[in-house]
C-alpha cells in the first residue's frame, strides 16, 4: 500500500512539476513582450482635454507631471523585469524536480522489468 | 459565516483526497501485482499530459492565427475615443501573439516526448503478451 502511494506521489509531482514549467516560460516570454511592446497607458500620449471627459479606475496618467510619469515608466519597466526572472526561477526549479522525480520513476520502472 | 467558509474549504480539501484513497485502493485490489498498479498509473499520467498539452497546442495554435490576423490587418479607429490608441492596441496583439507561440512551442515537444513514451511502453506490453 505504502509503495502505491509513492507510486502516486512521484507521478503527481512530475506532472505538476512539468506543469510549472509550462507556466513558467509562458509567463517570462508574456513579460518579455510587455518589457518590449508595453501596454500601459504611460507611454502613449493622449489629449489632456479628452482626459478630463473621463473618470474611472482605468483612466490615464495626468500627463502634465511629465517628472512623476518618466519614474512611473521606469517603475512599469522594472516590474516587467522582475516578473520575468521570478518565472525564469519558477522553470528552473520545476525542471530539476521535474527531473529528478522523472529519474526515481524510471528507476522503479527499470528495476521492476529486471524483476 | 467565517465557520461557513472553513467548513466547506476543508470539505473541498477533505473529499479529493478521499477520493484519491478510494481509488488506490480499488486499484490495489484489483491488481494482482506492484507491476500492474506502475502501469496503470504510468498510462494515466502519460495520457493525462497527452490531452492537456493536445488541447493547449490546438487552442494556442487557434488564437496565435486569429490575433496573427489582428496584427497584420488591424481596424482602424474612427471614433477617437480616449482608450482606443492604436499603437497601444497593436502592441497588445502583439504580446498576445508571442504569448500563443510561446505555449505552443513549450507544449510541442512535450507532446512527441510523450507520445514516443506512449507509443514504447504499447509496443512492450505487445511484446510480453507475445
Amino acid at each position: 500500500m505504502s509503495n502505491n502511494v509513492r507510486i502516486i506521489y512521484l507521478y503527481i509531482v512530475a506532472f505538476i512539476t512539468l506543469a510549472m514549467i509550462v507556466a513558467g516560460i509562458i509567463s517570462a516570454v508574456n513579460n518579455i513582450a510587455y518589457y518590449f511592446f508595453p501596454d500601459s497607458y504611460l507611454f502613449y500620449e493622449y489629449d489632456y482635454n479628452e482626459y478630463n471627459e473621463y473618470s474611472s479606475y482605468n483612466e490615464p496618467f495626468d500627463y502634465q507631471d511629465e517628472e512623476r510619469n518618466e519614474i512611473e515608466r521606469e517603475n512599469y519597466k522594472t516590474e516587467k523585469i522582475k516578473n520575468t526572472v521570478v518565472s525564469l526561477v519558477v522553470v528552473v526549479i520545476g525542471a530539476i524536480m521535474y527531473k529528478y522525480h522523472w529519474n526515481m520513476i524510471e528507476k522503479e520502472k527499470s528495476s521492476d522489468s529486471e524483476k | 459565516m467565517a465557520i461557513l467558509i472553513i467548513f466547506l474549504g476543508l470539505l473541498m480539501l477533505i473529499v479529493p483526497i478521499a477520493i484519491i484513497v478510494l481509488i488506490v485502493q480499488a486499484i490495489a485490489k484489483r491488481n494482482k501485482t506492484k507491476k500492474d498498479f506502475d502501469n496503470i498509473m504510468r498510462s494515466v499520467y502519460i495520457y493525462s499530459i497527452l490531452i492537456i498539452t493536445l488541447i493547449v497546442i490546438i487552442t494556442g495554435a487557434i488564437s496565435a492565427f486569429s490575433v496573427g490576423l489582428d496584427v497584420l490587418l488591424p481596424e482602424k479607429d474612427v471614433s477617437g475615443s480616449l482608450y482606443n490608441n492604436q499603437e497601444r492596441e497593436l502592441n497588445i496583439n502583439i504580446v498576445n501573439l508571442l504569448t500563443d507561440i510561446a505555449a505552443v512551442v513549450t507544449c510541442l515537444p512535450i507532446f512527441i516526448y510523450h507520445n514516443k513514451l506512449a507509443r514504447k511502453d504499447r509496443d512492450v506490453k505487445t511484446k510480453d503478451k507475445a
